[in-house]
């Protein structure tokens, strides 16, 4: 039990490129999440936005009535595999100072999302704690 | 739990002062005041007070006060979560973590002596040196 596939807990939470920003904030709040992945008309994974991207598109004056696309960051997914030990997914979210990460199988779908919250379970902090100790040899 | 010796506090996890936010303003100003410091959270207090923690605002209430269709110049009071889970800068940060995983918040105020002193994340709690400290405390 220590790989990003055991910490998914739901399906995930999707919206349309094209979707309008209110839309996703609906879907982040009353699933309580903080992030919607966007996906194509095939259900492929291509893009994702957060809470913080709708906070800093208000900021810049977006309205919620444009396509979520215009906030969201697309193209160029920091992806994770199921199987990826939790520790190398930890390290992916820190290098790239990001708070979710999308789960993608080997065939590259969709199968959830993974946030630094999912990580403070006893059980991760575990292996996440023996891993710092005895870091891997690429560390 | 128990601290272990030498485990890091909750204390030293604050990296800067808490940035706060009056219950007056507007939730347009708490958005750019998030923008602006690139944080999660604000810590509500009344400027007559700016010690005493009032609330949390985060991205969380900001994204469901939209939801609810506030306006952008409502007051930080309509859409705060009233209430504060604190920690005390003494304590180890196991009970931090424990905090967080409980009340599943992202953010905590860290509070000394009772007085507000800083703001630690999940992010803090998942460096090196604090999932050390996590660790030996299982």
């Amino acid at each position: 039990m220590s790989s990003v596939g055991d910490l998914i807990k739901r399906s995930p939470v999707v919206a349309s490129p094209a979707d309008p920003i209110i839309k996703a904030v609906r879907l982040m709040a009353d699933n309580n999440v903080g992030s919607a992945v966007l996906v194509d008309g095939s259900g492929r994974p291509v893009g994702i936005v957060t809470e913080r991207d709708v906070i800093r598109g208000l900021a810049r004056g977006a309205r919620l009535e444009d396509p979520v696309e215009s906030i969201a960051t697309m193209g160029s997914l920091v992806t994770a595999g199921v199987k990826e030990d939790v520790y190398s997914a930890l390290r992916k979210m820190r290098n790239r100072g990001i708070r979710h990460l999308v789960v993608v199988d080997e065939a590259g779908a969709l199968r959830g999302v993974i946030s630094m919250r999912d990580l403070l379970e006893d059980f991760v902090i575990k292996r996440l704690g023996e891993r710092v100790w005895w870091p891997p040899p690429e560390d | 739990m128990v601290a272990p010796a030498g485990g890091l506090k909750a204390g030293d996890l604050v990296r800067r002062p808490p940035v706060t936010i009056t219950p007056q303003a507007t939730l347009l100003e708490a958005v750019d005041r998030l923008v602006e410091h690139n944080i999660g959270a604000l810590v509500v207090v009344r400027p007559e007070e700016p010690d005493a923690a009032l609330a949390v605002i985060s991205e969380r209430d900001v994204v469901k006060a939209l939801n609810m269709r506030m306006a952008l110049s409502s007051p930080v009071e309509a859409f705060m979560s009233p209430g504060v889970i604190s920690v005390e800068a003494s304590e180890p940060v196991s009970r931090a973590a424990e905090l967080m995983w409980r009340y599943n918040i992202r953010h905590l105020v860290v509070t000394k002596g009772g007085r507000l002193y800083g703001v630690i994340s999940i992010r803090d709690l998942l460096r090196p040196e604090s999932l050390k400290s996590l660790c030996r405390s299982q």
